[in-house]
């Protein structure tokens, strides 16, 4: 029996492996596996749905601390998993008349887990005895070579990957309690406030930065503007100092260039080559593309997967940057010579010598990300089109030849002030060709200018500008940090980046905090910094790394973590009257913030409030005096996007401003939007442009 | 301890923490822009009031003594 990670994997592996290339699916009610034969094999291909088990806490009551956990099949512990119940059983009842056990998960942390997790508890057979299929992608000869290569599993693997789950359980579960039940105890209200072992370090450093950017006080400084005249043609001159610190220097240095002659002192070329970018980690993928396609980290990942799954790409869920010289770079490159779109590049790598460029990085269970050469049995969607092309492209471009560019600069003196103009111009392109449109850069040219030449100066100015403040984080920018600081894993940081967002402690996709982010960090940072800070993750991540080197075991680990932990709410317990105050106000603030959209024009002393009707679950504005029976008074808002309420009033009917924002289109609107007279244009636009979608809809659907 | 004239934080001197920062911040500041353009507190309040680029707490600090009708 091979367990996979997926049923998408679990096809593509037996169709791999089946001697007749043609595995049959049995289909036991809403779930499957796949028959087939490989020599005198015969095989029984199994799918999870990723984790099929999780932890539970054994010991009774929703409170803290509880630090014991044991590991059961998903649906108890998450009521929604419903489809996995069907598949636990299919497992267990197949188990039967094994012989032997196959480990075919993706070849990680999470992936061996999954395997070890199922062989224990649904197949329930001895791990020691099962045997480990490693590989890097989904194609048929990988897949043949890992079958026919079989290890034992990689036990210190595993047993770090269940310390780490069982240290995020305990974080999260004790300290998410905590922090929710000093709440209830200070105001009675049950609301979930989430924090966790890497959260709290993240969610920290978005606060630091943004009260680095509330206390930002700009600076001036002056920039010196200088236009010339040289051969009848207009030059833009930089002058050698950027900035000019007082308005009286740069006023000085005005008054001294304005209308002079300047002479050309000397021109430089300065030749600079520059080496191919290296293979794609997971997170320089992800990093590129947020720059170039404005995908955020978590759907890079959830593209790349899926590009995975479809034999296009290798294992994403890699740190390393090289690609090994056992990869047959001939083999992908032919392979993508039949795509129309990259025969010509890949026709022309072929020809060089196949020698990459390699990274620093590295990584020891996957190479770098890199095309299979394979064409994706299922058609891709837009956007895995646009990953796969710089996943391509990025291949093509480490074979490539340096990038060769001319800096240009001519130095120009005027009495003692120097100024200058700057060229650059591209000589060979390269790596840049095949990374095509990924790849950007400016260039211009330098006038016709020579040594010895005079240039008037025909206008100068000194212009004032400011300094900025530093700039809040991207996901991109935020997962890249979490990187450099070794909290989370590759395949964990895209989501804990997400959930900061998600879980309301920022606002946009600039990580602005919250108020709710505020309470939760000012609360946290006065009375518990040690929930918000990176060292103890940092530490936790080196002892798992070390579980994995064999330098200590998971009974250590989990014993030292359980005493610092228990300190930790202990401590907590003590200050848990103040906390819950603390954060009370600190979301009494956020909602009047979020929610509260002034008082209301029907009665005159109920607010307005953004509410949300327990039977529809639809959104609305409702006075607050409704639940007396004193108003009635409503607003309908969109159903879709956040709303954050405006300190400002409609011009045309005085009602309260809100903004929407919904995917990339944010607009302001107000919550009369519906019969104000200002608006009834919008209104028909948006009566038309729904009619034409649900056209659309419908033609779709009748074709 | 009373609270934050500004946003009802406790406080300790005038302001919160966060607004006693952006105070004493903006205090520092005015000896730069001085020296760099010449201008009075007053000035000095109007123009960074104007700037994109101010942060949220000075803003408001700002409002504040505004309001207050100087400090």
């Amino acid at each position: 029996m091979l367990v996979t990670e997926k049923p998408t994997a679990a096809r593509k592996i037996a169709f791999a492996l089946d001697d007749s290339r043609s595995p049959q699916e049995i289909k036991k009610g809403k779930t499957s596996y796949f028959e087939c034969k490989r020599g005198n094999d015969e095989l029984v291909v199994v799918y999870a749905l990723g984790h099929l088990f999780e932890l539970q806490q054994t010991e009774k009551g929703w409170t803290y601390p509880r630090l014991e956990n044991k590991w059961v099949p998903k649906y108890e512990v998450d009521k929604k998993a419903t489809n996995i119940k069907p598949i636990i059983a299919l497992i267990k009842r197949l188990s039967k008349n094994i012989d032997k056990f196959v480990v075919a998960t993706d070849y990680d942390i999470e992936g061996s887990l999954i395997g070890y997790l199922t062989l224990l508890y649904a197949c329930k057979t001895d791990p020691n005895n099962a045997a480990r299929m490693r590989f890097s992608s989904l194609t048929e000869n990988e897949l043949g070579h890992a079958f026919d290569n079989m290890d034992t599993l990689d036990f210190p693997l595993i047993e770090s990957g269940q310390v780490r789950h069982e240290v995020d359980w305990l974080y999260g579960i004790n300290m998410t309690r905590a922090l929710t039940l000093s709440i209830k105890k200070a105001a009675g209200w049950f609301k979930i406030v989430s924090t966790g072992r890497v959260q709290g370090p993240a969610l920290s450093y978005v606060a630091q930065r943004e009260n680095e950017i509330n206390l930002f006080v700009p600076l001036p400084y002056w920039m010196i503007q200088v236009l010339a005249h040289h051969n009848n043609k207009e030059l833009e001159l930089e002058y050698f100092k950027k900035r000019i610190a007082t308005m009286s220097d740069g006023e000085a240095v005005v008054e001294s260039l304005s209308g002079q002659t300047a002479i050309v002192d000397k021109v430089s070329r300065r030749t600079v080559t520059q080496q191919p970018h290296p293979p794609f980690s997971l997170s320089s993928l992800q990093s590129e593309a947020y720059r170039h396609l404005g995908y955020k980290p978590s759907r890079t990942l959830a593209l790349a997967q899926s590009l995975y799954l479809n034999s296009a790409i290798s294992y994403p869920r890699t740190s390393s940057e090289q690609l090994p010289d056992t990869l047959d770079y001939k083999a992908i490159l032919t392979g993508l010579s039949s795509m129309k779109n990259y025969t010509t590049m890949a026709k022309t790598v072929l020809k060089g010598p196949l020698k990459p460029i390699q990274g620093k990085k590295t990584d020891p269970a996957h190479p770098a990300i890199h095309p299979t050469g394979e064409k994706p049995a299922k058609r891709l969607t837009p956007s895995e089109k646009k990953l796969y092309d710089l996943i391509v492209r990025r291949f093509f471009s480490v074979f490539g030849e340096p990038l060769v560019k001319d800096h240009l600069r001519a130095d120009i003196v005027c009495e003692n002030h120097k100024l200058y103009t700057r060229g650059l111009q591209i000589q060979k392109l390269g790596w840049a060709e095949f990374y095509g449109p990924f790849f950007k850069t400016k260039e211009k040219a330098l006038p016709d200018i020579n040594e010895g030449d005079s240039v008037h100066l025909t206008s100068v100015d000194a212009e004032e500008k400011h300094t900025l403040p530093p700039a809040r984080f991207n996901p991109a920018s935020l997962l890249k940090l979490l990187e450099r600081e070794n909290l989370g894993t590759k395949s964990t940081r895209s989501r804990i980046v997400d959930s900061v967002r998600s879980r309301g402690y920022t606002i946009g996709d600039k990580f602005e905090l919250s108020t709710l982010g505020y309470a939760l960090y000012e609360t946290l940072d006065h009375y518990m910094s040690v929930m918000l800070s990176s060292e103890m993750t940092r530490q936790l991540e080196k002892e798992m790394e070390d579980i994995q080197q064999r330098k200590t075991d998971r009974d250590t680990v989990l014993a030292k973590i359980k005493t610092s932990l228990l300190a930790i709410l202990v401590e907590f317990k003590e200050k848990e009257d103040r906390i819950g105050e603390d954060l009370v106000k600190g979301l009494q603030r956020y909602w009047k913030e979020t929610e509260e959209l002034g008082s209301c024009p029907k009665c005159g002393d109920g607010i307005l409030r953004i509410v949300q009707s327990p039977k529809t679950g639809k959104r609305f504005v409702g006075c607050s005096n409704y639940k007396d029976g004193v108003c009635d008074q409503t607003f309908p808002l969109p159903q879709k996007g956040t709303i954050t309420p405006l300190e400002k009033v409609c011009p045309h009917c005085d009602h309260q401003m809100i903004k929407v924002i919904s995917g990339r289109r944010a607009w302001e609107t107000c919550i009369n939007w519906t019969q104000c007279p200002g608006r009834q244009e919008d209104l028909k636009a948006l009566d038309e442009r729904r009619a034409k979608q649900s056209k659309k809809k419908a033609g779709e659907k009748k074709s | 301890m009373t609270e934050c004239p500004i946003c009802g934080r406790g406080r300790q001197e005038k302001f919160c923490s966060y607004h006693q920062t952006a105070f004493d911040n903006m205090k520092e500041m005015h000896t730069k822009w001085e020296t760099a353009a010449g201008l009075s507190w007053e000035d000095y309040l109007d123009k960074i009031g104007q700037l994109e680029d101010t942060g949220r707490w000075i803003r408001e600090v700002i409002e504040f003594i505004t309001q207050q009708d100087g400090l």
